[in-house]
């Protein structure tokens, strides 16, 4: 018989979508719609970016029915929670999760994303960090509030920084919380500097796949004749095919590293001189397999109340990476993702509980692989 | 979507539902590939009466389009008044909607609305006639036509033959209503005769269906396939075919071999049988269900819940090899229904090689090519003798194909099953203890390829679990069936085999 299921799906949110209240102020006013969206393509590559579509609109998150409006849309999708920046002000912390808070509940919580950044003292900012965050409605991994580490390769000490996050967060009565960083495998010491899980890096910061546009000679005589486009060499372009297989290929062996399903990503708009990372021939079909493959992976492998997968993004519209409704799209893509959370699930479901091969205590995983090993050594010899 | 309306004393209630992606609510549809649309618009009608069970006629959009209930409620204002029962058209004579009267389902005619063609008004209106014993007008609605249909729709269903296929079993239905008083006694046919793993699954689906759901009384199944259907202990009497089974190439479709068919059964069967056409109408890979749970469906069975789905079923049988557990003996079946199916050659030689260096005994199906490795090749053929071969291994390994459904669904025997290029959903069996899934790694399947990868454009899946996952499977699997003592002992010191002459070839 199948056990139920526990398996939650987040989203990365960008709250800066208010025209009024702390985090508005702190960026310093203005429209962040015309922020965020104010960009034009220079290059033949860039793909424009969408424009917020009718169901939600240019949405003011201070107006507590436009980010309940939101959150509703997010919920009927079957998103789990919201994972929201923590923007240093100051000397503190905002993350306009006030605007959000009153809309969640135990099905639907937040999450909070920290990006470590040169400070005098570290244990004050993990204070203010603390203070930021608590008193929101929480996602829970394994009983305890969800903090992400961004970028955890800028820490210059990563152990120290986990026990100052862990000491700020019990003094700030959050409890223990759990931490997880953003990295590709479980090597290279950040679970054992105390860090509980990792995290799939974005597609920019990690670029295990071979560009899709190879660059040769001829391209380069080419751009240097004005016949092809130079910003080819600077970007790096990778298919969205090979992108997806990327991510899942071999999982089990990364270690306990959550999915990052992303639909596109395109942050031309931040690289306007070359050095952007674009994918190619994105599909809404594709995603939602990758959508549904990665909750898969996460029932199969993870523990009971550390099931999560997380979608980059709900609303990151610069970096065309958003799932909300599109003027261009309608609601395409929202409803792949529904389709892929509901697909994803019952697939788990049907899955959990399955003994994974390799993991056995009665069968010597290593010395198995060495022998397979060996043996397509001995046969491509004789080949 | 699909629409349905209730209509009680003049006012009416529209819903929608939705062909399930994986929940199961009162207003999912399980998304049956093997259900035709008549199926569809028969559950959505019950489903309909049962949010509003004092309405007088419900109102069905037809699968095909899949109108949602609050359009179907505006086409219907916008006409002139509403006769019940009636078809609805577009501007030309594709059927929009159904009206239907309440007492068709009070009378237990609802599994006739399986032999609607879904395409033709005329005839589906004529069906609706010699149901209810009433005129049935069709009625224009201000819908433009849907006219030239696409070879598949927004929703899935596969068109182009089909449809003829549709057409001529409600054409069928209609003679056999006029020639018979008795007809709503006559029994209900399910066509669909091949192939090895799909009967198998038709099989099953019929133990499974509870026996007031179960619509159908017979299925119609090609002479090659009939060991299957009596070894599956299918339900259904069966209606034998002596032709070829259709071809997997694709040359002719199943709508086509549908109507070709009917020729080959005997007049006087098709005489007193209302046959209805049950092979694929979507592609079953769409759904994420099991294609048992999908034959369910179209035999009747809502399975309106997630509990009712096959993978929260208890498993019923339980086989084990007699022999002693030293040396372990593994039964392979490597290559499947169509190319891309099958285990990667390059694999298949290391993976043969690896569990005899650790002191396991291989048998391979259908793979003579592997005896170079160590393997001994055997034939399965009947399913009689298939079932020995089976019971005289201690595991069985296989890919998406008959053996593995039928070593693990319908003995019950340890077996690890193999999935590339297909999806392991619509045919894997319930977790139990001496089964193992080695989850493929990739997110690309199903990818619908038949002879070459749609990524690379190779001759293989590269989806298929590595030879080290297999091994680690099959002994984690003997050891847990077995006991301990199964496990090979020379795990620490492997004696690998010496090539044989010719193996650089």
């Amino acid at each position: 018989m199948t056990p139920p299921l526990t398996l939650r799906v987040l989203a990365f949110f960008d709250a800066r979508f208010q025209l009024s209240g702390p985090l508005w102020q702190a960026l310093g006013g203005g429209d962040p719609w015309q922020s965020a969206l104010a960009a034009y393509p220079a290059r033949r590559h860039h793909s424009p970016l969408l424009q917020p579509g009718k169901a939600l609109g240019r949405y003011d998150l201070a107006d507590a029915a436009s980010a309940g409006r939101v959150v509703a849309v997010a919920r009927a999708a079957g998103i789990g929670g919201f994972v929201l920046d923590c923007h240093r002000h100051e000397g503190r912390y905002l993350t306009g999760a006030d605007c959000l808070d009153p809309w969640c509940d135990t099905d639907f919580g937040l999450a909070f994303r920290w990006t470590p950044a040169p400070v005098e003292d570290a244990a004050v900012d993990a204070v203010a960090l603390m203070e930021a965050i608590a008193g929101y409605s929480p996602v829970m991994a394994d009983g305890r509030p969800l903090l992400l580490v961004n970028e955890p390769y800028k820490l210059p000490d990563p152990a120290g920084t986990v026990a100052l996050l862990r000491q700020a967060a019990a003094d700030a009565d959050l409890g223990p919380i759990y931490l997880v960083a953003t990295a590709a495998e479980a090597r290279g010491g950040l679970l054992d500097a105390g860090f509980d899980a990792l995290l799939d890096p974005s597609p920019a910061q990690w670029r295990s796949c071979k560009p899709a546009e190879l660059l040769n000679g001829y391209t380069f005589l080419q751009a240097e004749a004005g016949q092809a486009d130079a910003g080819m060499f600077d970007d790096t372009i990778m298919s969205y095919a090979q992108f997806v297989n990327s991510r899942m290929v071999d999982r089990p062996t990364r270690g306990k590293v959550f999915p990052r399903v992303v639909l596109d990503y395109a942050d031309w708009p931040d690289h306007p001189q070359g050095g952007a990372t674009l994918l190619a021939s994105t599909s809404s079909v594709l995603y939602r397999r990758f959508l549904a493959g990665a909750m898969v992976h996460v029932a199969h492998h993870f523990p009971e109340g550390e099931r999560l997968v997380f979608i980059d993004s709900w609303n990151h519209w610069r970096q065309r990476s958003q799932i909300e409704p599109t003027t261009q799209f309608g609601a395409t893509v929202l409803d792949e993702t529904a389709n892929g959370i509901r697909q994803g699930g019952y697939v788990a479901l049907t899955r959990v509980g399955e003994p994974a091969p390799g993991q056995s205590p009665a069968v010597d995983y290593g010395i198995i692989a060495a022998l397979c090993r060996q043996i397509e050594d001995e046969l491509s010899a004789s080949a | 979507m699909l629409g349905g309306i209730a209509i009680t004393g003049g006012r009416m209630a529209a819903y929608d539902f939705r062909f399930s992606l994986g929940a199961l609510t009162p207003f999912d549809l399980l998304d049956s590939a093997t259900a035709p649309p008549g199926r569809m618009v028969w559950e959505v009608a019950r489903r309909v009466l049962a949010l509003a069970p004092d309405a007088d006629a419900v109102v069905v959009s037809n699968p095909l389009l899949a109108v949602k209930g609050k359009r179907l409620a505006a086409l219907l204002r916008d006409g002139e008044a509403l006769r019940c029962p009636a078809v609805l058209t577009d501007a030309e004579t594709f059927p929009v909607a159904y009206v239907l009267p309440r007492a068709l389902f009070d009378e237990g005619l609802g599994r006739f609305l399986c032999l609607l063609s879904a395409n033709r008004a005329a005839t589906d209106a004529q069906l609706l006639s010699q149901l209810t014993g009433r005129i049935v007008p069709r009625r224009r609605t201000p819908l433009k036509s849907v006219a030239p249909l696409p070879r598949i729709t927004a929703q899935g269903y596969i068109l182009g033959d089909n449809l003829a296929a549709w057409q001529a079993q409600c054409a069928d239905a209609i003679r056999l209503i006029r020639a018979r008083a008795d007809w709503r006694r006559l029994p209900f046919a399910a066509h669909h005769p091949c192939h090895a793993g799909d009967v198998l699954f038709f099989s099953l689906a019929s133990r499974l269906v509870p026996p007031w759901r179960l619509a159908f009384d017979a299925q119609v199944v090609c002479r090659d396939y009939l060991d299957i259907f009596r070894d599956c202990g299918n339900r259904l009497a069966p209606i034998v075919l002596d032709i070829p089974p259709v071809s997997r190439t694709g040359e002719t479709s199943d709508g086509r071999y549908f109507l070709d068919s009917l020729a080959h059964i005997d007049a006087e069967t098709r005489g007193r049988t209302f046959m209805v056409y049950c092979r694929f109408s979507k592609s079953y890979t769409r759904s994420p269900f099991n294609l048992i749970d999908q034959a369910r469906f179209a035999l009747g069975d809502p399975v309106a819940t997630l509990a009712d789905t096959l993978y929260h079923q208890a498993p019923r049988v339980h086989s084990r090899c007699p022999r002693p557990v030293r040396p372990l003996r593994v039964l392979m079946q490597l290559s499947g229904g169509w190319p891309l199916k099958t285990y990667p050659a390059g694999d298949a030689r290391v993976l043969v090689r690896a569990l005899i260096c650790l002191g396991a005994r291989v048998t391979v199906l259908d793979a003579p090519e592997l005896a170079a490795d160590g393997a001994t090749p055997a034939t399965g053929g009947s399913t009689e003798r298939l079932a020995a071969l089976i019971r005289d291994h201690h595991v069985v390994v296989s890919v998406d194909s008959f053996p593995l459904h039928f070593a693990s669904q319908i003995l019950g025997h340890p077996t690890v099953a193999i999935f590339g290029s297909t999806f392991p959903g619509n045919s894997d069996a319930p977790r139990r203890a001496g089964y193992r899934l080695p989850p493929p790694a990739l997110p690309c399947g199903p990818c619908g390829g038949y002879k070459a990868c749609p990524l690379d454009g190779g001759p293989e899946c590269r989806n298929h679990p590595p030879p080290t996952t297999l091994v680690a499977a099959i002994l984690d699997l003997a050891a847990e069936a077995y006991g301990p003592t199964a496990a090979p002992t020379n795990l620490a010191s492997p004696v690998l085999a010496p090539l044989a002459e010719g193996d650089a070839a």
